[in-house]
């Protein structure tokens, strides 16, 4: 008997000192580890007595240290939105301000000695993170906006110097990114291009149907003698929020003929996988501060060498303009460069993590499909996609008595959820179809599961809603 | 008045001319045209224009089919006269070939060499000649020189804000004329606000750190000053010129334009010894400097006239003063070249 208390104490003991184990107790229906970080690592030997030894504790960061990392957050907020704006740990952050006061301490110095260095360490991480060849295919900027300038102006002078003729094409799902929209009609519309965008079902049933409306609409711009230029496709669009078949899609690219091929991945590194020699790109652009932990703001553009791309030139004009796009990138005039120079640092951050970042993003999408699932359950409606179409964020349907039937409401309800609730969460209003009866799903919230969350979050947000639709609460009449 | 503050770069300015020429449509005319039309519509600027100006220049006006006028500079100067009279020679030259002259790219301050040049009076040259619009590079603006839109009377003025009126890096802003039809301005990063106008184009150009809009507080910081920024500004003034006379006294050398044309900054010459005879060289007397004797000063190479004696002053340091300058500061420049020439320093042996 003693030798089963002992046995007791000896297993279960060490598991109180973890919070994120005893969450696992507490709350048993809970099938993964949130911010799980450490692991145990039971070795059983034999030994005189047959006790199992103490666990071995792996170096792993751990909640407490996570919770740290992030308490710069505000406490009273469940942030459940990682997708929009990112985060940046305080060690990164740290590392962050050590570069600006080297830069306040003594900037001709830092631009002479240090500055061209560290960026081309980025670049080389930047490499080795997407699997590109040479680090000449990468050029450092500030985030996927600026990289979709630099890529359709190139294509603006390609009409203007009659490389490309008035209506040739770039073809564009229809959830591309607003500002991607805008970018397109500002340098490939105004230039002349035509813009063939495909029409693709939300809620989404699987990435099939999204390929084959990809591959009509290309087909039938052929048939008629247009000349399809270029191609911009989201990895994972914004709102919605959906998973594409990037892969897939750049093969049916190249087989209808489309001459170059961009994907967006402004939620790419960190939340993806993202490897360029898999994914088969001409161009690819990844954000670093939505979910690779570094601060605002920094983003790479990847542009294949095997492709002609001489012309691609930073839009800011500066002192190495003519040498290329990634030299001309690291020097565009004076400002603070150290986002772009934190991104080892950030490197540093996710190893601290097991698996690194292929765990964080592993655990991620466990947790958030886990949580959305719980949502959709406790309002009685549905998920946007299938969970594989979902990495770290994902599309949960609300209540359709919440009445939202506008862009303006769902932004409305979004704020309400703000400074009502403290919950943070964005809210994407889908206009039904005529056909849909007066009860369809209208709005989904975008869920993000990044690893400061807690279950908590998570249950603020039913809660919250559960709290509206018991209070009889419409867009309508409470907004 | 129309003022779009943007977190961006210096480059402000780069952007501000691709307005203009990656839409020649601008100017009435469609993209492909003006590539067609013989001759190129023209930009005027002065052959002392920021290197990078110069490179946007190339990247956005020329490349679009644009002329470019390049008014020669002497340096060194001796008044904003020959200046003005440059000036207006190249532009009634450029325009009697029939060249319509659609931009005037002009510095307030040059950077290397430094001049304050003489904006107030060359704006009035452009409008009298005919020039469609003007646009002041005033890159080394507000905090160095007065800055006044009514007083100035251009079209743009770009200033940071980070050079001279103490904000972190970076931050600028580019002024438009409210008069002046240029509703084709946009950002290059076009994000949610395209169409909006420039001014809310500018507020958001995608994620990044926005937090060097911090020109409340540097106002603040300079009213702390007697005079304010006006008082910070003269007494930098007075300080330059006093220390550039005093390190031109004790090398034997000159100073690079009156002191009138000094805003914060001098160029002072440097002992003709030291055998400076490229870019190359400068750089690396400037890197030896900052090394061997830690000065931190730019140092410009200014070719030789062929008639020119071999003894001429072929390197100008451009000094500065600001705030948190002491006079020790400069005793330390002036005793590191005079150890250099003591020491029998030249470029061509020691670097």
């Amino acid at each position: 008997m003693a030798c089963r208390i002992i046995m007791f104490y000896r297993y279960y003991v060490p598991h109180l000192f973890l919070r994120h184990q005893n969450i696992q107790i507490l709350n048993p229906k809970l099938s993964f580890h949130l911010s799980k970080a450490s692991s145990y690592h039971y070795y059983p030997t034999v030994t005189q007595t047959n006790f199992p030894i103490k666990p071995k504790l792996s170096s792993f960061i751990t909640d407490s240290e996570i919770q740290t990392e992030f308490s710069h957050h505000d406490p009273g907020v469940a942030r459940i939105n990682n997708g929009s704006f990112g985060c940046s740990p305080a060690s990164v952050t740290s590392a962050l301000q050590q570069w600006q006061l080297n830069w306040l301490r003594q900037p001709d110095r830092f631009y002479f000695n240090e500055l061209h260095k560290g960026i081309l360490k980025s670049r080389n991480t930047v490499k080795d993170l997407i699997n590109a060849e040479d680090v000449d295919e990468i050029s450092i900027v500030d985030n996927a906006t600026t990289a979709v300038a630099i890529v359709l102006h190139q294509m603006q002078w390609a009409f203007s110097e009659g490389r490309f003729k008035k209506g040739d094409a770039v073809i564009t799902l229809q959830y591309a990114y607003g500002a991607v929209k805008n970018s397109i009609k500002a340098y490939f519309e105004r230039a002349g291009g035509y813009v063939i965008e495909v029409p693709f079902q939300f809620p989404v049933n699987s990435s099939e149907e999204i390929v084959n409306e990809f591959r009509m609409a290309l087909v039938k711009e052929k048939a008629s003698g247009r000349r399809v230029r270029l191609a911009l496709i989201d990895h994972v669009t914004s709102m919605p929020s959906v998973l594409l078949p990037v892969k897939k899609l750049v093969e049916v690219c190249r087989e209808e003929g489309v001459d170059q091929v961009f994907i967006d991945g402004a939620h790419g590194v960190g939340c993806v996988d993202v490897d360029m020699q898999e994914i088969g790109a001409d161009f690819y652009t990844s954000n670093l501060h939505k979910w690779f932990f570094c601060p605002a703001s920094v983003a790479f553009l990847y542009c294949r060498k095997s492709v002609t791309h001489s012309e691609l030139h930073h839009p800011m004009v500066s002192h190495d303009y003519g040498k290329g796009l990634a030299i001309e990138s690291c020097w565009i005039g004076t400002r603070d460069y150290s986002p772009s120079l934190v991104v080892p640092s950030a490197v540093e951050f996710t190893n601290r993590f097991e698996g690194g970042i292929d765990g964080i993003k592993r655990r991620n999408h466990d947790a958030v499909v886990e949580m959305g699932q719980m949502l959709a359950k406790a309002w009685g409606t549905n998920l946007g996609s299938p969970p594989d179409m979902c990495p770290s964020m994902i599309m949960v349907g609300m209540p359709a008595c919440l009445g939202v039937s506008s862009d303006d409401d769902a932004l409305k309800l979004r704020t309400h959820l703000r400074e009502k609730f403290g919950v943070e969460v964005p809210i994407y209003y889908r206009m039904p179809k005529h056909e849909e009866v007066a009860t369809a799903t209208t709005a989904y919230a975008r869920v993000s599961h990044q690893v400061y969350n807690k279950v908590d979050d998570y249950y603020k947000f039913r809660d919250a809603i559960n709290q509206l639709v018991c209070d009889g609460f419409t867009c309508a009449r409470s907004l | 008045m129309s003022v779009a503050l943007g977190v961006t770069s210096s480059s402000e300015r780069e952007s501000k001319l691709e307005c203009f020429s990656a839409s020649p449509e601008n100017f009435s005319t469609p993209a492909t045209a003006a590539i067609e039309t013989d001759g190129g519509d023209a930009v005027i600027t002065l052959q002392c224009a920021y290197g990078a100006v110069k490179n946007s220049i190339k990247a956005y006006f020329e490349r679009a089919g644009g002329y470019v006028i390049e008014v020669p500079f002497q340096f060194l100067v001796n008044s904003s006269e020959e200046i003005g009279n440059e000036f207006q020679m190249a532009l009634v030259k450029g325009k009697a070939s029939g060249r319509r002259v659609r931009l005037a790219l002009i510095d307030h301050v040059t950077s290397m060499p430094s001049i304050l040049l003489p904006i107030k009076k060359l704006v009035e040259v452009c409008r009298e000649e005919g020039v469609d619009q003007v646009f002041i590079d005033g890159a080394h603006g507000v905090g160095c020189v007065d800055v006044d839109m009514q007083e100035i009377g251009a079209d743009f003025y770009i200033s940071n804000l980070h050079k001279w009126f103490v904000c972190p890096a970076s931050v600028a802003f580019l002024y438009c004329r409210k008069s002046v039809t240029h509703s084709e301005l946009h950002h290059h990063m076009v994000s949610h606000d395209y169409g909006k106008g420039l001014a809310i184009e500018s507020c958001w150009i995608g994620t990044r750190d926005y937090s060097p809009l911090v020109v409340p507080s540097a106002v603040e910081f300079t009213n702390r000053f007697e005079g304010g920024i006006d008082g910070i500004k003269r007494r930098n003034h007075d300080s330059v010129v006093e220390k550039g006379k005093m390190l031109a006294k004790a090398w034997g050398t000159n100073l690079g334009s009156p002191p009138d044309m000094c805003a914060s900054m001098i160029m002072v010459g440097m002992p003709a010894y030291l055998g400076v005879s490229s870019d190359d060289d400068a750089l690396k007397l400037r890197t030896h400097l900052r090394e061997k004797f830690s000065v931190e000063v730019p140092i410009y190479y200014r070719m030789p006239k062929h008639e020119e004696v071999a003894k001429t002053t072929t390197a100008y340091a451009r000094v500065s003063h600001q705030v948190y300058n002491k006079v020790d500061d400069y005793y330390k420049f002036r005793d590191a070249i005079n150890q250099l020439v003591c020491d029998g320093f030249t470029c061509a042996r020691s670097l």
